[in-house]
């Protein structure tokens, strides 16, 4: 059924959208990346051809595999070459209102038979749907950072979504070696509601103040066997990250208890303590240099 | 280092620690009247007769015991032990300060913290009651290492912290799967591809027992009092129908032997 689906857009060239254009033209599809600001576009053109030309490095792709694909991704600078897609991929900022002035534009020019998917980690795809006059078309399709490495996508059907679009995009995110699991359209969907407590009570048994984060961390690691503690990952994703998704969360469930974000980690957000990328976050990063 | 060992507790976590200490090269005990099901230990606990019996063997079964480990919290402690017997108590369903105010011998009781599967290399979570002496911690620890596990010392509290943390996260993915968010098995796909925890949380929660998951999360509401630690209302249900996992045969998951 997603047979005829061969040309993808994908809408914004930061990391989430270079690594959704980069699977996707190494899966055989053809893509038509934008994003409105020209630098950016630039910038996400050449993260996808360092990538790619890693990944042959390294053996994962061969070196003629590499170049037809990229052969495959078209840089375009007007929302409007979007018409050309079967589906296009939203990947612009976490912003609700951005994201629906971009599909209302989306709505506009894509092929009415166009299956429009949004990327969104932890907003209501059928507010986004609901700026569109097709949102039985609209679908959430959440990816994971890094997209190349991490096998996992959410599709999140909408209020109004069509459950043959489900299936087309169950369909296409498998297409691009993905695992997809179905979500319905709640805050956080699976990952992003169920992990919140990998970090949240980590930072109430750190604000108790009676055990320092890294034997936190140290405990986590060596009786639950998880790859990484709570401190060293929310200093790896960053610790404004981490609680603007908690905070959001916490918001779309109407403040449920369990869901409170600590004060700990506002001081620490306030204090420019953000974790690798500012050099120090739980824990200190001396190696760090400003890109 | 054969140490002489007594494990009470019918939970997944008493049977993963007695394998454990027995490829370790413990002599590990498991006290033969040990009764099925909880409805059996009210049983016996009611009738005058049958604790007396029960606590007579029992007592017989520790003195031997140079170590005796509270996997399940017990009411059964009051045999009087000899004052070199270490008691490690499992500090989940409650802090290792509560299960040391019952026992005669408070100041040998060190709460200790983990949960099926228990593997060599593994870290143990040691905590120290405010009765607890320095000699009986420094043993624990000891214990441990010889038995393959790193102990690291943490505040004592229901579920200390990875317990606490795990059950959290189960608790959550319950809450999810109740609603409808999604599958059992796409949850636990999902927690393992999207964030690579090294287990599903259900299918974690049915090798560490409902019972035991539920346990913590009462341990933590009525410790703090918060409503965050509110169980949900699947885990009771489950377990109320003694789907309490593995052990059972069913939990989240259905567990057929073959």
């Amino acid at each position: 059924m997603s047979e005829r689906i061969t040309t993808v857009g994908v809408v914004g060239a930061g990391t989430m959208g270079a690594g959704i254009a980069q699977v996707a033209i190494l899966t055989g599809f053809r893509v038509l990346l934008h994003d409105p600001i020209e630098g950016a576009l630039a910038r996400g053109r050449s993260r996808i051809a360092r990538s790619v030309t890693r990944a042959v490095e390294r053996g994962h792709v061969q070196a003629e595999v590499a170049e037809e694909a990229l052969g495959r991704l078209t840089a375009v600078t007007r929302l409007t070459e979007m018409r050309d897609a079967h589906l296009v991929v939203e990947a612009a900022p976490e912003d609700l209102v951005l994201k629906q002035r971009v599909f209302a534009e989306l709505d506009g020019l894509a092929d009415p038979g166009a299956i429009l998917a949004t990327n969104t980690s932890s907003l209501s795809v059928t507010a986004i749907a609901g700026a569109t006059k097709r949102p039985g078309r609209v679908v959430g399709m959440h990816f994971f950072n890094p997209v190349p490495a991490m096998a996992l996508v959410e599709v999140v059907a909408g209020q109004r979504t069509e459950p043959a679009v489900v299936e087309q995009a169950m369909e296409v995110a498998r297409r691009l070696g993905k695992t997809p699991v179905r979500a319905k359209d709640t805050p956080g969907f699976i990952v992003n509601r169920i992990a919140r407590h990998f970090s949240l009570e980590a930072l109430r048994i750190l604000g108790e103040g009676r055990i320092g984060h890294d034997q936190i961390d140290r405990v986590m690691k060596g009786s639950g066997r998880f790859r990484m503690g709570p401190f060293e990952l929310m200093d790896l994703i960053g610790i404004d990250v981490n609680l603007a998704v908690s905070r959001s969360v916490y918001e779309s469930f109407f403040f449920d208890p369990r869901f409170r974000p600590h004060p700990l980690q506002q001081r620490m957000v306030e204090s420019d303590l953000l974790g690798r990328k500012t050099g120090r976050g739980f824990y200190e990063y001396p190696e760090t240099t400003q890109t | 280092m054969t140490r002489d060992v007594l494990v009470l507790g019918q939970s997944p976590l008493a049977a993963a620690l007695a394998d454990l200490l027995q490829s370790a090269g413990c002599v590990v005990h498991r006290p033969p009247t040990w009764p099925g099901t909880r409805e059996e230990l009210d049983a016996i606990f009611t009738d005058q007769g049958r604790r007396e019996q029960y606590l007579r063997q029992l007592g017989e079964a520790y003195g031997d015991a140079e170590v005796v480990i509270e996997a399940e919290a017990s009411e059964w402690m009051d045999p009087e032990l000899p004052e070199t017997t270490l008691i490690l108590s499992a500090a989940l369903g409650h802090s290792a300060a509560e299960a040391a105010a019952d026992i005669h011998a408070r100041h040998r009781v060190v709460g200790f913290g983990a949960l099926p599967p228990v593997q060599k290399g593994q870290v143990v979570e040691l905590a120290a009651t405010p009765w607890t002496e320095a000699a009986a911690m420094d043993q624990a620890a000891g214990f441990f290492r010889g038995a393959g596990l790193e102990p690291i010392v943490v505040p004592d509290g229901p579920g200390l912290v990875f317990p606490r943390i795990l059950c959290m996260i189960i608790n959550e993915a319950a809450f999810a799967l109740m609603e409808g968010v999604a599958s059992a098995e796409d949850i636990d796909t999902a927690m393992k591809l999207g964030t690579n925890y090294p287990l599903g949380p259900l299918e974690w929660a049915d090798r560490i027992g409902l019972d035991q998951v539920l346990a913590v999360l009462e341990g933590l509401q009525a410790e703090y009092g918060d409503d965050r630690y509110r169980p949900a209302p699947l885990l009771r249900q489950l377990v109320r129908a003694g789907q309490r996992g593995r052990s059972t045969g069913k939990g989240f998951f259905s567990y057929t032997t073959l």
